[in-house]
């Protein structure tokens, strides 16, 4: 039995401009706009990264805490007790869960140094699935499974919007109801409304009158595996893979669909899917797509002519 | 060339040691000489120095002062002495990182697997990287992998083991303590039969959070007491990455895909997918492939298997020692034991059993009692009001 290292996770801004990946104590963000490939060297090993929205920002998690990567060559690192086990970073927002005797913290920070929010918020025994920031609207959300055994995959699905107070974070809205059968989640979308999504459709759930978050109206869209949307929430993309008996293979697709009528505007064959991957659309409905693979690289397509083409391949370093 | 001289001097200083008069030498001291000479010479040229002085009859010491060993490559000995160095580094960082982990409550699958390390539950070994790699794997036939000390031998709770140095280019290779691994990007190793961990270099450099992920990794191995079929050995590396080093844990638990023709909750695919297509574990794609001409799905047994778990579920899932304990207890019972337990004679299996249980904490116990594999094993091997019992306590 052993073990070796996976490579790893590539995240793309939201706006598809920048891709980032974070390696043992080497951050990777490469622009696909002006062809940049910076490292940076972190103080601590990395386990997690999230780009804001265009891409200027990078929130770096690691052995000795979390650390903010702006454009230029700024780093600024914030110890924690335990290693953060999810970031999310958004305009001047930056997010981490944190964990403290076998329950999760939401942290938050703001601004280039990182000044601390005051308080927490306890998520409990949280296995999280996902967790998207809302900068400007100084929201988080996050989702996973709940309960004693939900790091083994046992639990009660369940999503909380966060909202970052001056007084300390509080849970605004726990979507425990609404979004039962949800398989993820897509936020901010536009008026910053959370877009929960099954296989075949996606709620948007928006504050209602009262402050109760309420669903807004429903889209049915096929194959919704793993969805993003883009930076003005207008637009979704979203992964979905056919098997072709013939030939034992999955065939790897990506779906466009404009949010306001459910329009799906594009349908584009995945031309490679490494170990993981990264999806982005902009708010143009244009295709960004990052996946890594062994031996470890990273290779970026982008949408021409209703294909996706490599734009972009670099060599991860070992860490 | 002043390094080449110094070495030079070394080497000769080294055999002058070996050369002085038995008398004013401790047992200890000439032996520490002999490890001295073997380190910078190397094992092969000193054994058959000691080959000649053994056939002549002579004291080895005299003869080995006519010796005329080639030059040493100071280089080398630079690059040897390094590398000694740093597996002492390496060790002893690995150290201070178990007392860590043991010592936090953040983690507590880390705390249980720093526990297990700490109490010898494995033999936990630092393997680091020999100065020597490429060549060393060259003439062993492991031709761009890479070459690993110090195992059998070394195990961090004993005093540090290094290897020989190769001297001259006619000598042998000493492998002795040598792990090879023909993929050189693997960091960390299991061995079941004999409760191994190992974890390379590449994992200490990596920091200490990945270093625990591995550890964790490595430790459900050793806990999770699977078969060595394919699929008790695919299980196995599931269970070791959802739960241990956890790379796929950003990949959601919940969320369906469709692969292959079969519905998975996407992290488990992500950890399916990434043995299915990584070489390391070659015997999944093998075993996946061969049923893939049986058009009648319900009976591709390895493919069902497979797709089915899709959660880790182990009678270990923290790698708890105190789990381990009650397990073997268990397993060392059986239905005899129970029957012939009493007040008044208690049996000592059955007494075991139920000092194994009271040391279980309240996460130990859910553990367990979430465990239906655990279970099976409490119905096969206890029974009547042992088994009541333990039971009963389980629920507490």
């Amino acid at each position: 039995m052993t073990h070796r290292p996976v490579p790893p996770l590539p995240v793309l801004s939201r706006d598809g401009s920048v891709v980032a990946v974070a390696t043992g104590h080497t951050l990777v963000r490469a622009s696909l706009v002006g062809g940049r490939r910076p490292l940076l060297e972190l103080p601590h090993a990395a386990s997690a990264v999230a780009l804001s929205a265009d891409g200027s920002r990078a929130l770096v998690a690691g052995d000795l805490g979390v650390s903010l990567a702006l454009a230029g060559s700024g780093l600024r690192t914030i110890e924690l007790s335990a290693p953060a086990t999810r970031v999310a970073i958004d305009g001047d927002l930056a997010v981490a869960l944190v964990p403290e005797d076998g329950r999760l913290q939401l942290r938050a920070w703001w601004g280039d140094e990182l000044e601390p929010a005051a308080g927490s918020v306890d998520l409990g025994q949280l296995a999280p699935d996902g967790m998207l920031a809302d900068g400007p609207r100084r929201r988080v959300l996050t989702s996973g499974l709940r309960g004693p055994r939900a790091r083994m995959g046992e639990g009660d699905p369940t999503a909380a919007l966060v909202e970052i107070g001056g007084d300390g974070p509080r849970v605004a809205w726990s979507g425990d109801g609404e979004t039962e059968g949800a398989a993820g989640f897509v936020f901010p979308l536009a008026g910053g409304a959370v877009g929960a999504y099954s296989s075949t459709q996606l709620t948007v759930l928006a504050p209602g009158e009262g402050g109760g978050w309420q669903r807004v109206r429903s889209l049915e869209l096929a194959g919704l595996e793993a969805a993003v949307a883009s930076s003005d929430g207008s637009r979704i993309g979203w992964s979905f893979s056919v098997y072709d008996e013939a030939s034992s293979q999955d065939v790897g697709y990506i779906g466009v669909a404009q949010l306001e009528n459910g329009a799906v505007e594009q349908t584009l064959a995945v031309p490679l899917s490494g170990t993981f991957s990264a999806l982005a659309v902009d708010d143009g409905g244009a295709v960004t797509f990052a996946t890594t693979g062994r031996p470890d690289r990273l290779v970026v397509f982008a949408a021409e002519a209703g294909v996706l083409v490599p734009r972009l391949e670099i060599e991860i370093p070992s860490g | 060339m002043r390094d080449l001289e110094s070495a030079q001097v070394r080497d000769e200083a080294a055999l002058r040691s070996v050369e002085t008069p038995a008398a004013a030498q401790s047992a200890d001291a000439e032996a520490a000489a002999l490890l001295e000479l073997q380190r910078t010479v190397g094992n092969a040229a000193l054994t058959r120095r000691l080959q000649v002085a053994r056939d002549l009859g002579s004291p080895g010491r005299r003869l080995l002062s006519r010796y005329h060993h080639p030059p040493a490559d100071a280089h080398d000995i630079a690059a040897f002495d390094a590398t000694r160095h740093r597996h002492d580094a390496n060790r002893a960082k690995v150290q201070g990182w178990l007392d860590d982990g043991a010592a936090q409550n953040h983690d507590r699958m880390l705390r249980n697997s720093c526990q297990w390390a700490k109490a010898g539950r494995s033999k936990i070994y630092v393997l680091t990287k020999t100065h020597d790699s490429t060549a060393r794997c060259a003439a062993a036939h492991h031709a761009g992998g890479a070459a690993w000390f110090s195992y059998p031998a070394g195990e961090l709770s004993a005093a540090a083991v290094y290897y020989a140095r190769h001297a001259a280019a006619a000598d042998p290779w000493d492998n002795t303590n040598i792990n090879f691994w023909d993929d050189p990007s693997v960091d960390g190793f299991n061995d079941s039969t004999t409760r191994v961990v190992a974890l390379m270099e590449t994992a200490v450099a990596r920091g200490s959070a990945y270093f625990y992920r591995v550890l964790k990794h490595e430790t459900q191995h050793a806990a999770d007491l699977h078969d060595t079929t394919d699929l008790g050995r695919y299980k196995s590396e599931f269970r070791a990455y959802w739960l241990g080093s956890g790379e796929f844990n950003s990949v959601s638990a919940t969320a369906q895909v469709h692969h292959l023709g079969w519905t998975w909750n996407a992290r488990q695919w992500a950890i399916f997918d990434d043995m299915y297509n990584d070489t390391t574990y070659g015997y999944v794609k093998t075993a996946w492939d061969a049923e893939n001409g049986e058009h009648d799905r319900t009976k591709r047994a390895f493919q069902n298997d497979v797709v089915n778990f899709k959660r880790p579920e182990s009678v270990n899932p923290e790698n708890s020692i105190r789990v381990d304990d009650f397990q073997q207890a268990v397993q060392a019972a059986s239905h005899a034991d129970c029957t012939a337990d009493s007040a008044a004679h208690p049996n000592a299996k059955v007494t075991a059993v139920r000092t194994a249980l009271a040391a279980l904490d309240a996460n130990d116990r859910a553990d367990v009692k979430a465990s239906t594999d655990f279970d099976a094993m409490l119905t096969a091997h206890l029974t009547g009001t042992v088994l009541t019992d333990v039971r009963t306590a389980l629920a507490r």
